[in-house]
Protein backbone atom coordinates (compact mmCIF):
# COMPACT_ATOMS: atom_id res chain seq x y z
CA UNK A 1 0.00 0.00 0.00
CA UNK A 2 1.98 2.81 -1.61
CA UNK A 3 1.72 6.68 -0.72
CA UNK A 4 -0.97 8.63 -2.18
CA UNK A 5 -0.89 11.98 -4.61
CA UNK A 6 -4.49 12.13 -5.91
CA UNK A 7 -7.65 11.36 -4.10
CA UNK A 8 -8.89 9.15 -7.25
CA UNK A 9 -5.93 6.58 -5.91
CA UNK A 10 -7.77 5.95 -2.97
CA UNK A 11 -10.00 3.84 -4.75
CA UNK A 12 -8.63 0.46 -5.29
CA UNK A 13 -10.40 0.02 -8.52
CA UNK A 14 -8.71 3.77 -9.70
CA UNK A 15 -5.24 2.56 -8.45
CA UNK A 16 -5.01 -0.80 -10.04
CA UNK A 17 -5.72 0.57 -13.49
CA UNK A 18 -3.15 3.46 -12.76
CA UNK A 19 -0.41 0.46 -11.91
CA UNK A 20 -1.62 -1.35 -14.79
CA UNK A 21 -2.51 -3.91 -12.29
CA UNK A 22 -2.80 -7.52 -13.44
CA UNK A 23 -6.44 -8.33 -12.99
CA UNK A 24 -9.17 -5.99 -14.39
CA UNK A 25 -12.23 -5.00 -11.91
CA UNK A 26 -14.51 -6.99 -14.32
CA UNK A 27 -11.96 -9.97 -14.10
CA UNK A 28 -12.04 -9.92 -11.06
CA UNK A 29 -15.59 -10.53 -10.17
CA UNK A 30 -14.99 -13.93 -11.34
CA UNK A 31 -12.22 -15.43 -8.99
CA UNK A 32 -12.81 -17.07 -6.27
CA UNK A 33 -12.22 -15.90 -2.44
CA UNK A 34 -9.03 -17.64 -2.72
CA UNK A 35 -8.23 -16.51 -6.31
CA UNK A 36 -8.71 -12.92 -4.93
CA UNK A 37 -6.67 -13.49 -2.09
CA UNK A 38 -3.43 -14.81 -4.66
CA UNK A 39 -3.57 -12.06 -6.58
CA UNK A 40 -3.52 -9.85 -3.80
CA UNK A 41 0.00 -11.14 -2.87
CA UNK A 42 0.90 -10.19 -6.00
CA UNK A 43 -0.28 -6.65 -5.03
CA UNK A 44 -3.02 -6.40 -7.71
CA UNK A 45 -5.14 -4.45 -5.45
CA UNK A 46 -7.84 -4.76 -7.65
CA UNK A 47 -8.53 -8.37 -6.73
CA UNK A 48 -8.84 -6.80 -3.26
CA UNK A 49 -10.95 -4.75 -3.84
CA UNK A 50 -12.92 -6.99 -5.16
CA UNK A 51 -12.93 -8.97 -1.74
CA UNK A 52 -14.01 -6.02 -0.10
CA UNK A 53 -16.82 -5.68 -2.10
CA UNK A 54 -18.05 -9.16 -1.76
CA UNK A 55 -17.68 -8.83 2.22
CA UNK A 56 -17.78 -5.33 3.32
CA UNK A 57 -21.66 -5.34 3.88
CA UNK A 58 -21.83 -8.56 5.56
CA UNK A 59 -18.87 -8.29 7.69
CA UNK A 60 -20.42 -4.64 8.96
CA UNK A 61 -23.84 -6.06 9.45
CA UNK A 62 -22.07 -8.88 11.68
CA UNK A 63 -20.45 -6.72 13.50
CA UNK A 64 -22.70 -4.13 14.35
CA UNK A 65 -25.13 -7.10 15.76
CA UNK A 66 -22.66 -8.17 17.91
CA UNK A 67 -21.60 -4.81 18.98
CA UNK A 68 -25.41 -2.79 18.25
CA UNK A 69 -23.02 0.30 17.43
CA UNK A 70 -22.86 1.45 13.79
CA UNK A 71 -19.75 3.44 13.97
CA UNK A 72 -18.00 0.83 15.79
CA UNK A 73 -19.03 -1.91 13.55
CA UNK A 74 -17.80 0.27 10.70
CA UNK A 75 -14.49 0.88 12.28
CA UNK A 76 -14.20 -3.14 12.87
CA UNK A 77 -15.01 -4.04 9.39
CA UNK A 78 -12.59 -1.98 8.03
CA UNK A 79 -10.55 -3.07 10.69
CA UNK A 80 -10.53 -6.58 9.69
CA UNK A 81 -9.66 -5.75 5.99
CA UNK A 82 -7.41 -4.17 6.90
CA UNK A 83 -5.81 -7.26 8.70
CA UNK A 84 -6.94 -9.58 6.06
CA UNK A 85 -4.35 -7.61 3.79
CA UNK A 86 -1.67 -7.35 6.25
CA UNK A 87 -1.87 -11.30 7.43
CA UNK A 88 -2.70 -12.44 3.39
CA UNK A 89 0.88 -14.04 3.08
CA UNK A 90 -0.25 -16.49 6.36
CA UNK A 91 -3.39 -16.99 5.18
CA UNK A 92 -4.00 -20.50 4.69
CA UNK A 93 -6.62 -22.59 2.19
CA UNK A 94 -7.47 -24.84 4.12
CA UNK A 95 -10.70 -22.98 5.42
CA UNK A 96 -12.75 -21.34 3.40
CA UNK A 97 -11.92 -17.80 3.08
CA UNK A 98 -15.91 -16.34 4.61
CA UNK A 99 -14.75 -18.35 7.89
CA UNK A 100 -11.77 -16.54 7.44
CA UNK A 101 -12.58 -12.64 7.47
CA UNK A 102 -15.61 -14.08 10.05
CA UNK A 103 -12.97 -15.23 12.44
CA UNK A 104 -11.14 -12.16 12.22
CA UNK A 105 -14.38 -9.98 12.96
CA UNK A 106 -15.35 -11.69 15.34
CA UNK A 107 -12.08 -11.56 17.53
CA UNK A 108 -12.34 -7.81 17.09
CA UNK A 109 -16.17 -7.77 18.07
CA UNK A 110 -15.90 -9.73 20.92
CA UNK A 111 -12.15 -7.59 21.95
CA UNK A 112 -14.23 -4.07 21.27
CA UNK A 113 -17.05 -5.46 24.08
CA UNK A 114 -14.72 -6.91 26.63
CA UNK A 115 -12.78 -2.98 26.33
CA UNK A 116 -16.22 -1.72 26.68
CA UNK A 117 -16.58 -3.94 29.75
CA UNK A 118 -13.16 -2.38 31.47
CA UNK A 119 -14.28 1.38 30.30
CA UNK A 120 -18.17 0.82 31.58
CA UNK A 121 -18.52 3.25 34.45
CA UNK A 122 -21.67 3.18 37.35
CA UNK A 123 -24.29 4.08 35.22
CA UNK A 124 -27.07 5.51 36.80
CA UNK A 125 -29.74 2.82 35.34
CA UNK A 126 -27.95 0.58 37.69
CA UNK A 127 -29.20 1.85 40.96
CA UNK A 128 -32.70 1.11 39.86
CA UNK A 129 -32.13 -2.30 38.82
CA UNK A 130 -32.00 -5.26 41.64
CA UNK A 131 -28.71 -7.15 43.20
CA UNK A 132 -29.69 -9.74 40.93
CA UNK A 133 -29.77 -9.30 37.53
CA UNK A 134 -26.60 -9.62 35.35
CA UNK A 135 -23.96 -7.33 34.61
CA UNK A 136 -24.99 -7.52 30.95
CA UNK A 137 -28.75 -6.54 32.19
CA UNK A 138 -27.28 -3.43 34.29
CA UNK A 139 -25.94 -1.67 31.54
CA UNK A 140 -29.26 -1.22 29.99
CA UNK A 141 -32.31 -0.15 31.20
CA UNK A 142 -34.80 -2.93 29.88
CA UNK A 143 -38.02 -1.30 30.87
CA UNK A 144 -40.53 -3.51 28.85
CA UNK A 145 -43.26 -0.98 27.75
CA UNK A 146 -46.51 -3.48 27.40
CA UNK A 147 -49.15 -0.82 26.36
CA UNK A 148 -50.17 -1.09 22.71
CA UNK A 149 -48.83 1.76 20.24
CA UNK A 150 -51.17 3.23 17.87
CA UNK A 151 -48.80 3.74 14.86
CA UNK A 152 -48.17 0.16 13.24
CA UNK A 153 -44.49 0.88 11.66
CA UNK A 154 -43.58 2.60 14.98
CA UNK A 155 -44.89 -0.63 16.47
CA UNK A 156 -42.29 -2.69 14.19
CA UNK A 157 -39.59 -0.50 14.97
CA UNK A 158 -39.75 -0.49 18.66
CA UNK A 159 -40.14 -4.48 18.18
CA UNK A 160 -36.93 -4.54 16.31
CA UNK A 161 -35.00 -2.07 18.86
CA UNK A 162 -36.11 -3.91 21.82
CA UNK A 163 -34.74 -7.33 19.61
CA UNK A 164 -31.51 -6.09 18.62
CA UNK A 165 -31.27 -4.59 22.46
CA UNK A 166 -32.30 -8.10 23.66
CA UNK A 167 -29.12 -9.19 21.34
CA UNK A 168 -26.84 -6.80 22.45
CA UNK A 169 -27.49 -7.80 26.19
CA UNK A 170 -26.73 -11.52 25.55
CA UNK A 171 -23.05 -12.59 26.81
CA UNK A 172 -20.61 -12.66 24.18
CA UNK A 173 -20.30 -16.13 24.43
CA UNK A 174 -23.72 -17.19 23.41
CA UNK A 175 -24.37 -13.63 21.08
CA UNK A 176 -21.77 -14.64 18.47
CA UNK A 177 -22.97 -17.83 17.68
CA UNK A 178 -26.67 -17.10 17.62
CA UNK A 179 -25.97 -13.91 15.72
CA UNK A 180 -24.06 -15.99 13.01
CA UNK A 181 -26.65 -18.57 12.68
CA UNK A 182 -30.09 -16.42 12.99
CA UNK A 183 -28.81 -13.62 11.14
CA UNK A 184 -25.92 -14.97 9.05
CA UNK A 185 -27.54 -18.37 8.14
CA UNK A 186 -24.38 -19.68 8.47
CA UNK A 187 -24.01 -23.34 9.01
CA UNK A 188 -23.18 -25.07 12.04
CA UNK A 189 -20.00 -26.41 10.66
CA UNK A 190 -19.40 -22.99 9.57
CA UNK A 191 -19.47 -21.48 13.00
CA UNK A 192 -18.17 -23.82 14.77
CA UNK A 193 -14.84 -23.41 11.87
CA UNK A 194 -15.12 -19.52 12.65
CA UNK A 195 -15.45 -19.60 16.91
CA UNK A 196 -13.03 -22.62 16.86
CA UNK A 197 -15.33 -24.96 19.11
CA UNK A 198 -16.53 -28.46 18.67
CA UNK A 199 -20.40 -28.26 16.67
CA UNK A 200 -21.71 -29.98 19.73
CA UNK A 201 -21.06 -27.18 21.52
CA UNK A 202 -22.24 -24.23 18.46
CA UNK A 203 -25.74 -25.93 19.32
CA UNK A 204 -26.06 -26.33 22.94
CA UNK A 205 -24.69 -22.57 22.59
CA UNK A 206 -27.32 -21.33 20.62
CA UNK A 207 -29.84 -23.66 22.18
CA UNK A 208 -29.30 -21.79 25.53
CA UNK A 209 -29.30 -17.98 23.35
CA UNK A 210 -32.58 -18.83 22.24
CA UNK A 211 -33.52 -19.37 25.68
CA UNK A 212 -32.28 -16.54 26.89
CA UNK A 213 -33.93 -14.25 24.17
CA UNK A 214 -37.23 -15.69 24.42
CA UNK A 215 -37.13 -14.95 28.06
CA UNK A 216 -36.21 -11.21 27.20
CA UNK A 217 -39.28 -10.98 24.27
CA UNK A 218 -41.64 -12.60 25.83
CA UNK A 219 -43.76 -9.86 25.63
CA UNK A 220 -43.04 -9.86 21.36
CA UNK A 221 -43.03 -13.71 21.46
CA UNK B 1 -42.60 -40.18 23.38
CA UNK B 2 -40.30 -38.15 25.79
CA UNK B 3 -37.23 -39.58 23.99
CA UNK B 4 -39.42 -38.78 20.33
CA UNK B 5 -40.05 -35.48 21.54
CA UNK B 6 -36.08 -34.69 22.39
CA UNK B 7 -35.33 -35.91 19.05
CA UNK B 8 -37.88 -34.03 17.54
CA UNK B 9 -37.20 -30.85 19.60
CA UNK B 10 -33.63 -31.57 18.50
CA UNK B 11 -34.84 -31.40 14.87
CA UNK B 12 -36.88 -28.46 15.56
CA UNK B 13 -33.84 -26.41 16.47
CA UNK B 14 -31.37 -27.19 13.82
CA UNK B 15 -33.87 -26.78 10.63
CA UNK B 16 -33.04 -23.95 8.97
CA UNK B 17 -35.89 -21.37 8.77
CA UNK B 18 -38.07 -24.10 9.88
CA UNK B 19 -38.93 -24.89 6.30
CA UNK B 20 -37.41 -28.49 6.16
CA UNK B 21 -38.53 -31.79 8.27
CA UNK B 22 -38.73 -34.67 8.18
CA UNK B 23 -42.02 -36.91 7.74
CA UNK B 24 -42.02 -38.41 10.97
CA UNK B 25 -41.38 -34.57 12.30
CA UNK B 26 -44.47 -33.18 10.94
CA UNK B 27 -46.60 -36.21 12.12
CA UNK B 28 -44.70 -36.03 15.26
CA UNK B 29 -45.73 -32.31 15.44
CA UNK B 30 -49.43 -32.79 14.40
CA UNK B 31 -49.72 -35.22 17.36
CA UNK B 32 -47.81 -33.46 19.74
CA UNK B 33 -49.05 -30.14 21.35
CA UNK B 34 -45.90 -29.60 23.72
CA UNK B 35 -43.98 -30.08 20.86
CA UNK B 36 -45.94 -27.93 18.54
CA UNK B 37 -45.86 -24.99 21.20
CA UNK B 38 -41.97 -25.88 21.07
CA UNK B 39 -41.93 -25.18 17.04
CA UNK B 40 -43.89 -22.25 17.51
CA UNK B 41 -41.99 -20.48 20.22
CA UNK B 42 -38.73 -21.26 18.10
CA UNK B 43 -40.39 -20.32 14.60
CA UNK B 44 -41.78 -16.65 15.83
CA UNK B 45 -38.17 -16.10 17.73
CA UNK B 46 -36.22 -16.89 14.34
CA UNK B 47 -38.46 -14.85 12.41
CA UNK B 48 -38.18 -12.12 14.64
CA UNK B 49 -34.03 -12.24 14.69
CA UNK B 50 -34.69 -12.71 11.10
CA UNK B 51 -36.90 -9.35 10.40
CA UNK B 52 -33.84 -7.37 11.64
CA UNK B 53 -32.83 -4.99 8.83
CA UNK B 54 -29.45 -5.68 7.64
CA UNK B 55 -27.09 -2.56 7.75
CA UNK B 56 -24.59 -1.71 4.86
CA UNK B 57 -21.38 -0.22 4.56
CA UNK B 58 -21.34 3.25 4.26
CA UNK B 59 -20.82 4.64 0.65
CA UNK B 60 -17.33 5.84 1.54
CA UNK B 61 -15.99 2.59 2.57
CA UNK B 62 -13.85 1.28 0.04
CA UNK B 63 -12.50 5.48 -0.05
CA UNK B 64 -11.69 5.15 4.23
CA UNK B 65 -10.55 1.55 4.26
CA UNK B 66 -7.55 2.80 1.08
CA UNK B 67 -6.99 5.51 3.71
CA UNK B 68 -6.66 4.13 6.81
CA UNK B 69 -4.08 1.28 4.97
CA UNK B 70 -2.35 4.33 3.18
CA UNK B 71 -1.99 6.07 6.52
CA UNK B 72 -1.14 3.01 8.64
CA UNK B 73 1.70 1.88 5.79
CA UNK B 74 3.18 5.53 6.29
CA UNK B 75 3.05 5.28 10.12
CA UNK B 76 5.49 2.07 9.80
CA UNK B 77 7.51 3.91 7.54
CA UNK B 78 8.12 6.31 9.24
CA UNK B 79 8.51 4.16 12.91
CA UNK B 80 11.20 2.39 10.94
CA UNK B 81 12.93 5.67 9.60
CA UNK B 82 14.07 6.82 12.73
CA UNK B 83 16.58 3.79 13.20
CA UNK B 84 17.29 3.52 9.78
CA UNK B 85 18.38 6.53 8.53
CA UNK B 86 19.67 8.24 11.95
CA UNK B 87 23.27 9.60 11.13
CA UNK B 88 25.72 7.42 12.40
CA UNK B 89 23.67 5.78 15.17
CA UNK B 90 25.40 2.58 15.63
CA UNK B 91 28.51 4.34 15.57
CA UNK B 92 27.88 6.68 18.19
CA UNK B 93 26.67 3.44 20.34
CA UNK B 94 29.78 1.91 19.95
CA UNK B 95 32.11 4.50 20.35
CA UNK B 96 29.97 5.57 23.86
CA UNK B 97 30.41 2.01 24.82
CA UNK B 98 34.39 1.87 23.67
CA UNK B 99 34.59 5.39 25.83
CA UNK B 100 32.47 3.87 29.45
CA UNK B 101 34.90 0.95 29.05
CA UNK B 102 38.12 2.84 28.73
CA UNK B 103 36.78 5.26 31.37
CA UNK B 104 35.87 2.10 33.86
CA UNK B 105 39.04 0.12 33.33
CA UNK B 106 41.02 3.34 34.02
CA UNK B 107 39.54 3.67 37.22
CA UNK B 108 39.53 0.34 38.76
CA UNK B 109 43.07 -0.17 37.49
CA UNK B 110 44.88 2.46 38.93
CA UNK B 111 47.09 1.81 42.02
CA UNK B 112 45.19 0.47 45.11
CA UNK B 113 47.48 2.35 47.11
CA UNK B 114 46.64 5.92 45.58
CA UNK B 115 43.13 5.15 44.66
CA UNK B 116 41.78 2.27 47.10
CA UNK B 117 42.29 3.30 51.15
CA UNK B 118 43.14 -0.10 52.11
CA UNK B 119 42.65 -1.43 55.77
CA UNK B 120 46.22 -1.26 56.83
CA UNK B 121 47.90 1.48 55.67
CA UNK B 122 51.50 1.99 56.42
CA UNK B 123 54.06 4.95 56.03
CA UNK B 124 57.38 5.33 57.31
CA UNK B 125 58.58 8.60 58.52
CA UNK B 126 62.58 8.77 57.99
CA UNK B 127 63.80 11.10 60.99
CA UNK B 128 67.26 12.61 60.97
CA UNK B 129 69.17 11.14 64.25
CA UNK B 130 69.57 13.76 67.06
CA UNK B 131 71.76 12.09 69.43
CA UNK B 132 75.10 10.73 68.70
CA UNK B 133 73.69 8.16 71.35
CA UNK B 134 71.00 6.77 69.39
CA UNK B 135 73.59 6.12 66.42
CA UNK B 136 75.37 3.62 68.22
CA UNK B 137 73.27 0.92 68.01
CA UNK B 138 75.06 -0.22 64.63
CA UNK B 139 72.57 -3.37 63.45
CA UNK B 140 69.43 -5.65 64.23
CA UNK B 141 68.69 -8.91 64.70
CA UNK B 142 65.34 -10.73 65.38
CA UNK B 143 65.37 -13.41 68.23
CA UNK B 144 62.44 -14.55 68.54
CA UNK B 145 59.88 -11.61 69.41
CA UNK B 146 62.43 -9.25 70.11
CA UNK B 147 64.84 -6.94 68.14
CA UNK B 148 67.94 -6.73 68.91
CA UNK B 149 70.02 -3.57 67.61
CA UNK B 150 73.35 -4.26 66.71
CA UNK B 151 75.77 -1.96 64.74
CA UNK B 152 72.82 -0.33 62.78
CA UNK B 153 70.85 2.45 63.55
CA UNK B 154 67.22 2.79 63.78
CA UNK B 155 66.46 5.30 61.51
CA UNK B 156 62.50 5.99 61.12
CA UNK B 157 59.48 5.47 63.18
CA UNK B 158 56.70 4.23 60.88
CA UNK B 159 53.63 5.00 61.67
CA UNK B 160 50.78 2.43 61.16
CA UNK B 161 47.89 4.06 59.91
CA UNK B 162 44.69 1.83 61.12
CA UNK B 163 41.83 2.93 58.58
CA UNK B 164 38.51 2.02 59.94
CA UNK B 165 35.27 2.04 57.74
CA UNK B 166 37.28 2.40 54.66
CA UNK B 167 33.70 2.86 52.88
CA UNK B 168 33.31 6.35 54.62
CA UNK B 169 35.16 9.05 56.14
CA UNK B 170 38.45 7.45 56.70
CA UNK B 171 39.39 7.81 60.65
CA UNK B 172 42.99 7.33 61.17
CA UNK B 173 44.53 6.10 64.47
CA UNK B 174 48.67 5.98 64.26
CA UNK B 175 50.67 4.22 66.26
CA UNK B 176 54.21 4.53 66.52
CA UNK B 177 56.39 2.01 66.71
CA UNK B 178 60.27 1.31 66.11
CA UNK B 179 60.95 0.25 62.85
CA UNK B 180 64.26 -1.06 61.13
CA UNK B 181 64.22 -1.74 57.23
CA UNK B 182 60.72 -2.66 56.19
CA UNK B 183 59.71 -5.14 59.05
CA UNK B 184 59.01 -5.06 63.20
CA UNK B 185 58.45 -8.56 64.35
CA UNK B 186 59.57 -7.79 68.11
CA UNK B 187 61.34 -5.89 71.29
CA UNK B 188 63.70 -2.96 69.84
CA UNK B 189 66.26 -3.78 72.61
CA UNK B 190 68.73 -0.67 72.48
CA UNK B 191 66.65 1.22 70.21
CA UNK B 192 66.38 5.09 69.43
CA UNK B 193 63.25 6.27 69.44
CA UNK B 194 61.43 9.89 69.13
CA UNK B 195 58.86 10.40 70.86
CA UNK B 196 57.52 13.15 68.88
CA UNK B 197 55.69 13.30 65.40
CA UNK B 198 57.87 14.64 62.59
CA UNK B 199 56.99 16.30 60.02
CA UNK B 200 59.58 14.76 57.47
CA UNK B 201 57.72 13.68 54.34
CA UNK B 202 56.41 10.44 54.37
CA UNK B 203 57.26 7.94 51.99
CA UNK B 204 55.11 5.02 51.28
CA UNK B 205 56.09 1.41 51.55
CA UNK B 206 54.58 -0.03 48.73
CA UNK B 207 55.05 -3.74 49.24
CA UNK B 208 55.56 -4.32 53.22
CA UNK B 209 55.52 -7.65 54.63
CA UNK B 210 53.75 -8.21 58.03
CA UNK B 211 55.18 -10.51 59.86
CA UNK B 212 52.87 -12.06 62.13
CA UNK B 213 53.20 -13.81 65.46
CA UNK B 214 50.79 -14.45 67.99
CA UNK B 215 53.73 -13.76 70.98
CA UNK B 216 53.07 -10.29 72.48
CA UNK B 217 55.34 -7.84 70.96
CA UNK B 218 57.90 -6.20 73.43
CA UNK B 219 59.86 -2.68 72.72
CA UNK B 220 61.80 -1.11 74.83
CA UNK B 221 62.26 2.77 74.18
CA UNK B 222 64.53 5.05 75.85
CA UNK B 223 63.29 8.78 76.30
CA UNK B 224 66.37 11.66 76.06
CA UNK B 225 67.42 11.12 79.41
CA UNK B 226 68.13 7.11 78.24
CA UNK B 227 65.44 5.75 80.93
CA UNK B 228 64.68 2.32 78.74
CA UNK B 229 60.96 2.12 79.17
CA UNK B 230 59.38 -1.77 78.17
CA UNK B 231 56.31 -2.17 76.50
CA UNK B 232 54.46 -4.76 75.53
CA UNK B 233 51.68 -4.89 73.10
CA UNK B 234 49.60 -8.23 71.90
CA UNK B 235 49.04 -8.47 68.63
CA UNK B 236 45.37 -7.82 68.69
CA UNK B 237 43.95 -7.48 65.02
CA UNK B 238 40.12 -5.91 65.08
CA UNK B 239 37.84 -9.37 63.74
CA UNK B 240 40.59 -11.86 64.06
CA UNK B 241 41.16 -12.56 67.33
CA UNK B 242 40.16 -16.25 66.38
CA UNK B 243 42.50 -15.92 64.27
CA UNK B 244 44.96 -15.19 66.73
CA UNK B 245 44.27 -17.82 69.42
CA UNK B 246 44.47 -20.76 66.73
CA UNK B 247 47.79 -19.56 65.76
CA UNK B 248 48.44 -19.30 69.65
CA UNK B 249 47.52 -22.79 69.90
CA UNK B 250 49.36 -23.90 66.76
CA UNK B 251 52.99 -22.58 68.05
CA UNK B 252 52.48 -23.83 71.49
CA UNK B 253 53.71 -21.02 72.41
CA UNK B 254 53.94 -18.69 75.82
CA UNK B 255 50.56 -17.67 77.31
CA UNK B 256 49.43 -14.50 76.45
CA UNK B 257 50.73 -11.92 78.26
CA UNK B 258 48.11 -9.40 78.95
CA UNK B 259 50.05 -6.72 80.15
CA UNK B 260 51.00 -3.41 78.49
CA UNK B 261 48.28 -3.74 76.21
CA UNK B 262 47.30 -0.44 75.55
Amino acid sequence: MSAVSTTNELIFSATAAGQGSVTTPRAAETLTDHGLLEATLTGDEAAFGELVRRYRNQITNYVYRMTNDYETAVDLAQETFMRVYAAAERYQTNYAFSTYIYRIATNLAISELRRRKRRRLVSLTGFFQGRDSSPAEAAELDVPDVRPLQDATFVEGERRAAVARAIATLPEKYRAPLVLRDIEERSYVEIAAILQMSEGTVKSRINRARTFLRDKLRAHV
Amino acid sequence: MASNCKSFKLEIEESVGGTWFSREARAHLDACPACFDFFESRDSLRRLVGELERVEAPGDFDFRLRARMVAASNARGRRFSVTRFAPGFGSVALASFFALSVTAAFYFNRSPVENQPPLLQTSSTFLPSNSDDRRQEKSAANVGNEITLEGSEINAIRKVDVVRAPQRRQRTITKRVVDHGHQVAGTAKGGVVDSAYSSAPVFKVPNVKLNFSAEPLRVVLRDESGVPRHLSMNPVSFGSQNLVGRARELSSAVPADDEGVW
